[in-house]
């Protein structure tokens, strides 16, 4: 369960995200909507621990907004930034085994495991170098790596830029089986997505949902 | 002819040299952007240490070696806390001249402990075998066989071991790698005790052959700083090779162009000449492109 | 407390030089250090390069130079007096050669360098001198400097020192006040402003180089003279790394940081004997320096952290809403961006864009990150040469012609969010940037900057520092920027950022005066709507390729296919 109280963040002067409070249930998935500048990037950083804010972020009973980025992903928070961020020279099986960094080492193994059954086409991939890896592959590869962990709570930002129709369609169907393992999923996107409860957001602040 | 080929072999042992600390100083920066001012600082430090031990206390090598690489451990993850720690807060740069300041006062460690004059370290091994015509000392094979190790070591590390590949992963974007939880303190800690230990590692080997002075192996650092510049700061592989080519072509110059001054210059004209050729050249066009 | 600093010194160097003995020696040698630290501040300070080995590249080479020179037969005053300005041109072949490179890159070139010179150079050089003055085969690389004429007793020499320093300083004073240093401050900070400007980057950091060195080599002579030997051992690393942090400990940006530095390396070297001193003696001064050195960069990060409180109310007040904008009749062109095609490396960022904008139109440009705004407006200001494609304005062809030529046109731009300065008012910002321009009369500068301030409606925000302002009185400043010169193109660089919607329409307000003005705006933002409320038109950047958005599409495609 992920909660959200009164976040702001600031840039020196610059206010991105002005007082936003919203729960997300485990198990559901929200899309976080709104047009470059609204604050939908920022607002995901600061969940993630990247930004600093004002507020309160609570995962499940316990609160996180005090802790480093590092110490929220042990704590059950994942992120999966925008743009291309695989590690390149590293393979596909590598990258996984860098998202479990914050598991008990006895239960790794079983963790990439469980991830290359989920994904077959990284499975197919398992020791390809990353950078080689095409839009959509890559994509699944972050999303990948950072559900190795088990994670509480996904934040995902705007997963299907650049994406062709049939990786865009494959992710979605991948975040709907997040959500149904109990997870609790925010999409950032630009437009109202599927038939995903939305979040508007606008000049950093939730907007009124005209209805 | 045999000449040349002893002068060269000889290069690459002292090339070994060169290119372990060099890799110490590739390790740090890639994962943490600071450049390691301190590097051969902690280099003599730990060479000291070595020679209190073994010299002073007269303990056996086979006591020594260790204990000084786990105590270089430490002390690089001292030096961390205390100098790099306080400022992560802050960029890059400003931690790279916090380096200067450790540099500083290692030295004033090291002349305080043990005084400014020329120490001697036993050879670790005497004698050598001759192959090929060409006489190889025991020493120097030590030290080849060392650095492979350590090269070895660190390789697998890096690649096989989940902390490596996170030390790795945050090398080439460190804002990811922290999201998965590998935490940009955790990264400089732990390549400043690697390079700490490998810094140890080139001092003991290289100090037999030269002298034991505060200063010697920052000398020696200048000419890695250049091997790790051909290296681009990055590639592990690309900065041994360089280090090595450098040990050779000081050796080169020693024997066959031994004018004034020059052998020991050399390293540093052969640093400026690899900046000329390596050099990056960040002009206006490039500048612009980073808001483009 | 910094006024009173100069006299003091000034008073203390002379009463040591007048007691003579130890004393007068002591201020000899500060007056050398101080030159070198000096050194510092110049090039490190002020330009923002790195001498890492300030001791050879700098000191030893003074102090060559002033023994090279008597050793030849000059007199020993001459010698010390005229060292720097043998040095200098040197110090301009070295500087050509090594400003290309930048930050870390110059630190190596630097540290080698000085390296290569302690081991070698230095060497040789002293043995070839000692030959000469001695017409023996005298092995040692030790040459010997004799007191000048008239000046061999200590506190002579010692006052001799204190002319000499003072002079340099004097001289290092003038070159960071009022212009110049104005321009240092660009080139450090802003360079690719001062570039778009006009600003020969590239000449003043030599500039900062040649002066740097010259400084640290008249504190090498007097050095020299002062011990009356000159040995490669005097200018070691060590020294250079000492000098480094003290500068840096008493505050690399201010001259008087050469003061307060030299005053504590001579006091470390001397207070052996002195009871409490003494902490700080001998090799203890590498701890001092070390942890000093430590402490002051953590210093300085927090205090980068503390951003500015807001205390002054907005002040923004622009009369008059944007209102119903007139449609206009057919303008005529200002400026025209005919198939400009750019590739950085195999990204090609434009492709054959073309775009269209009149007198007293506001033509905006949107787009996702990354799209190539930024880089069409670097084409339109000359800071990018296109690799096909012509750029027209009022008709001319200034495809290839350099970025302050084309400022001088009329063109004038923002950049995102970087043109003012932390450290000055508004006024002084704005007077800054248009005096980069070549203007030296400052009452003129003033008034165009007041009247720019005057235009967007903030007039009242002139004599506050930006951390006191609130964000869109500072967006205002921005755009003042870009007034001063009384531009007949002005280009926005993502105006509104971080703004709100109330705030948004004040700046858009200021914007439409512009335009009523006559003046032709281009303005690239994310936020369509915003720039849609009084764009003539808009350009959308994607892949490369501009597409004329919303209702101008229709427009544009009809005349296409007129074939206009």
């Amino acid at each position: 369960m992920l909660r959200v109280r009164d976040l702001q963040v600031r840039y020196g002067s610059v206010a991105a995200v002005r007082g936003v409070t919203f729960d997300v249930e485990p198990g559901r998935a929200i899309a976080l909507t709104g047009p470059n500048g609204s604050g939908k990037t920022s607002l995901l950083r600061a969940i993630a621990g990247l930004a600093s804010a004002d507020g309160e972020v609570w995962v499940g009973e316990g609160r996180i907004d005090g802790l480093a980025s590092e110490a929220r992903a042990a704590a059950g928070v994942a992120f999966v930034p925008d743009g291309r961020r695989v590690f390149g020279d590293l393979t596909v099986e590598q990258n996984l085994l860098v998202g479990a960094t914050t598991l008990p080492r006895a239960r790794t193994r079983a963790a990439i495991a469980n991830a290359l059954e989920r994904f077959p086409s990284l499975a197919t991939r398992r020791l390809q170098r990353a950078a080689t890896l095409s839009g959509g592959e890559g994509q699944l590869l972050m999303i990948a790596r950072a559900l190795v962990a088990g994670p509480q709570v996904l934040l995902v930002d705007e997963p299907f830029q650049g994406l062709s129709d049939e990786a865009v369609a494959h992710v979605d169907q991948v975040l709907g089986v997040i959500a149904a393992d109990g997870a609790a999923v925010v999409v950032a996107v630009p437009e109202p997505f599927g038939d995903l409860p939305e979040i508007p957001m606008r000049f950093g602040e939730i907007a009124e949902v005209v209805a | 002819m045999r000449l040349l080929v002893e002068t060269v072999v000889g290069g690459l042992f002292g090339g070994c040299v060169i290119a372990l600390l060099a890799a110490g100083i590739t390790i740090v920066h890639r994962s943490t952007k600071v450049l390691n001012f301190a590097q051969g600082g902690l280099a003599t430090l730990n060479t000291y240490l070595y020679f209190q031990a073994t010299v002073v206390w007269g303990w056996p090598i086979a006591l020594a070696w260790p204990a000084v690489l786990v105590a270089a451990g430490f002390i690089g993850v001292a030096a961390e806390a205390l100098t790099i720690r306080p400022l992560r807060r802050a960029d890059a740069q400003s931690r790279t001249i916090a380096t200067v300041g450790l540099l500083l006062v290692i030295q004033w460690i090291v002349i305080t402990a043990w005084g400014a004059q020329q120490r001697f370290l036993p050879l670790l091994a005497g004698g050598g075998v001759t192959i090929a015509g060409v006489h190889l000392s025991s020493q120097n094979l030590v030290t080849a066989v060392a650095t492979v190790a350590v090269g070895a070591g660190i390789g697998i590390v890096l690649v096989r071991t989940r902390f490596g590949l996170g030390v790795s992963a945050a090398a080439q974007d460190p804002e990811a790698a922290r999201l998965l939880g590998v935490g940009p303190a955790r990264v400089s800690r732990s390549t400043f005790a690697l390079a700490s230990v490998v810094g140890a590692v080139a001092g003991i080997l290289a100090t037999p052959l030269l002298v034991l002075t505060p200063s010697q192996l920052t000398l020696v650092f200048v000419v890695a700083l250049g091997a790790a510049l051909a290296g681009g700061f990055e590639s592990l592989p690309r900065t041994v090779a360089a280090g090595l080519a450098l040990g050779v072509v000081q050796s080169l110059v020693a024997t066959y162009a031994p004018f004034s001054g020059l052998p020991q210059a050399a390293g540093f004209f052969a640093v400026l000449v690899v900046l000329v050729v390596v050099r990056r050249r960040i002009d206006l066009v490039e500048l612009l492109r980073g808001t483009a | 407390m910094r006024r009173a600093l100069w006299p003091v010194a000034g008073v203390a160097l002379v009463a040591l030089a007048l007691a003579g003995g130890q004393p007068a020696s002591i201020a000899a040698r500060a007056a050398g250090f101080a030159l070198g630290i000096a050194s510092v501040v110049v090039l490190t300070g002020w330009s923002g390069q790195l001498n890492l080995h300030v001791a050879a590249i700098g000191l030893g080479w003074g102090a060559y130079a002033a023994a090279g020179l008597a050793a030849n037969g000059v007199p020993s005053l001459v010698a010390i007096l005229v060292a720097p300005f043998v040095v200098a041109p040197a110090a301009l072949l070295v500087g050509v050669a090594a400003v290309r490179f930048r930050g870390l890159e110059l630190a190596i070139a630097t540290l080698a360098a000085g390296l290569a010179f302690e081991q070698m150079a230095f060497q040789n050089l002293g043995k070839w001198l000692a030959r000469a003055t001695s017409g023996t085969q005298f092995q040692s690389s030790l040459i010997e400097l004799a007191r000048p004429a008239g000046f061999g007793g200590d506190r002579a020499y010692a006052l001799l020192a204190a002319i000499v320093v003072a002079s340099w300083l004097a001289g290092a004073a003038l070159l960071g006040h009022g212009r110049t240093g104005r321009i240092l401050h660009a080139v450090r900070g802003r360079e690719v402003v001062a570039e778009a400007r006009g600003v020969p980057v590239f000449w003043w950091r030599v500039a900062a180089f040649v002066a740097s060195i010259s400084l640290a080599a008249a504190g090498g002579a007097l050095l020299a003279g002062q011990t009356g030997a000159v040995t490669p051992d005097s200018f070691g690393l060590i020294l250079s790394l000492q000098l480094l942090a003290v500068a840096v400990l008493a505050g690399v940006r201010r001259l008087e940081a050469a003061v307060l530095g030299a005053g504590l390396v001579v006091l470390a070297q001397e207070a052996g004997g002195i009871p409490v001193l003494n902490v700080i003696a001998g090799d203890r001064i590498d701890l001092v320096f070390g942890v000093g050195l430590i402490v002051a960069v953590w210093l300085q990060a927090r205090r980068r952290f503390e951003s500015g409180n807001v205390t002054a109310e907005a002040i923004a007040e622009v009369p008059g809403a944007p209102g119903a904008l007139e449609p206009r009749a057919f303008a005529p062109t200002r400026l025209r961006v005919e198939r400009v095609t750019v590739s950085f490396g195999t990204d090609r960022v434009l492709d054959a864009v073309s775009i269209r904008v009149g007198e007293g139109e506001v033509c905006g440009l949107v787009g996702g990150n990354g799209a190539g705004k930024t880089t069409l407006f670097n084409c339109i200001t000359g800071l990018v040469t296109p690799a096909a494609g012509r750029v027209f304005f009022a008709g001319q062809d200034i495809t290839e012609l350099a970025p302050h030529r084309r400022a001088r046109l009329g063109i004038a731009r923002t950049f995102q969010g970087v043109e003012l300065f932390g450290g000055l008012t508004i006024v002084d910002s704005l007077m800054l940037i248009a005096g980069l321009g070549g203007d030296h009369d400052e009452a003129l500068l003033r008034t165009r900057a007041h009247g720019a301030l005057e235009q967007v409606g903030i007039g009242p925000a002139a004599a506050f520092h930006p951390s006191d302002l609130p964000l869109a009185t500072l967006r205002l400043a921005e755009l003042a920027t870009a007034l001063v010169g009384d531009p007949s193109l002005v280009l926005l660089d993502e105006p509104l950022a971080g703004l709100d919607a109330r705030e948004r329409t004040v700046v858009l307000a200021a914007i439409a005066r512009l335009r009523a003005q006559g003046r032709s705006i281009v303005i690239v933002e994310h936020d369509c709507e915003a720039v849609a409320t009084i764009a003539d038109r808009i350009y959308e950047l994607r892949a490369g390729r501009a597409v004329p958005y919303g209702r101008e599409r229709r427009t544009e495609e009809a005349r296409v296919a007129a074939g206009a």
